[in-house]
């Protein structure tokens, strides 16, 4: 291949890659692809129980950025933060999420997938604190194949959230500018049962095809040198 | 290790040059798909995981799954195939198949876009004619995905 064709192949990818992107954030995983090992997904009433999470900030006029994770592996609930988003100047103040039952109301366009969880910001002395800033949720699915869209319950119904894969372990991401409660959502069709983890089967089949291929690829082709040899 | 037997069963097709300019090419490969990928997330998606435990194995991991499937793919297969029936069925033969093999991960959804990744790290290969740009470029995104995520 002449090297100008080369760089034209690469302009292409570049260009492919940012339309791809573009065109479908919620089913374009990271680049990364390194090993993911998830345990099984816990939902709400199950053995063992899904984790709440919180984390305490002393009362300032600045925060930091922050971030606090359930303790599942991986995390079934993250909440990341950056400078500014609460500001509480005279008391001490709690963020939290925590596992809850879904309300009555049920998402218009899908079923929710795992569990509901309630972010919340409250002071020691019981005054809830609303973010001045955006708030970076992370939220496992049971399943990440079709995309789930992370949703917003605000009393009345739920609200769909522009949502981004994380990849390992069925994760999403989304902001929001309010607390409340959230869910991965799956539109179209109900999720199937938590696998929890990769499938290892299909990864093994998988490699092996590939394995056989480029074995296959290379007794050919040292059949043809030996050939050319003789 | 399937991918590191093969490798090693391929009589030097690996292809492998560590020089200035396959270690540049490289890293402006891997600054590019970083930066393809971040042009698409907010300002508020983005956080550095750097005080994370178990950062540093996962970082290994991570740089050994990543040059693997590099020696295997832009390494003996985009080799042979190159030597077979010319570099633009190396091209094309090695991105679908860098695409299904991800897909037992991400699902059918990921095809496009590893596609598109793999049509740009063959073109690191072509251009450089090295697996080692590639490789690079393939591990700082790797990286990246899970520093930055």
């Amino acid at each position: 291949m002449k090297r100008r064709h080369a760089i034209l192949v690469l302009a292409l990818a570049v260009a492919a890659l940012a339309i791809t992107w573009r065109v479908m954030p919620n089913a374009a995983p990271p680049v990364y692809d390194g090993l993911c090992t998830a345990d099984p997904y816990r939902l709400l009433g199950s053995n063992p129980a899904p984790d709440p999470a919180s984390k305490t900030y002393a009362a300032t006029a600045s925060f930091q950025t922050s971030e606090f994770t359930t303790s599942e592996n991986p995390a079934q609930a993250q909440v990341l933060m950056t400078d500014g988003t609460f500001v509480s100047p005279d008391a001490s103040f709690t963020v939290s999420i925590t596992p809850v039952s879904p309300p009555a109301i049920a998402p218009s366009d899908g079923q929710i997938d795992g569990n509901v969880y309630r972010l919340t910001a409250m002071t020691d002395t019981g005054t809830p604190l609303e973010p001045k800033q955006p708030i970076t949720i992370v939220l496992r699915a049971t399943r990440s194949s079709p995309p789930r869209t992370m949703e917003r319950f605000d009393a009345t119904a739920w609200k769909p959230l522009q949502t981004f894969s994380e990849g390992c372990g069925d994760t999403f991401e989304a902001t929001t500018d309010r607390t409340g409660d959230f869910a991965m959502v799956v539109t179209g069709q109900p999720p199937a049962n938590s696998g929890g983890g990769p499938p290892v089967a299909a990864i093994i089949a998988a490699a092996a095809v590939v394995i056989v291929a480029a074995i296959l690829l290379l007794v050919r082709a040292n059949r043809s040198h030996a050939s050319r040899r003789d | 290790m399937a991918a590191i037997a093969v490798v090693v069963a391929s009589h030097g097709r690996l292809r492998v040059n560590v020089s200035r300019s396959t270690l540049i090419t490289g890293c402006a490969g891997g600054a590019l798909l970083v930066a393809a990928w971040l042009s698409t997330r907010g300002a508020g998606f983005t956080h550095l995981h750097a005080g994370s435990p178990g950062l540093a194995e996962w970082s290994l991991v991570v740089v050994l799954v990543a040059v693997a499937e590099e020696a295997l793919l832009r390494g003996v297969m985009f080799t042979t195939l190159t030597e077979w029936r010319g570099a633009w069925t190396a091209l094309i033969v090695t991105s679908i198949a860098f695409a299904l093999m991800h897909v037992p991960m991400y699902g059918w959804q990921a095809v496009p876009i590893d596609i598109s990744v793999g049509l740009f790290l063959g073109g690191l290969r072509a251009v450089s004619g090295s697996v080692t740009a590639p490789a690079i470029a393939h591990a700082v995104a790797d990286l990246a995905g899970g520093w930055l995520a």
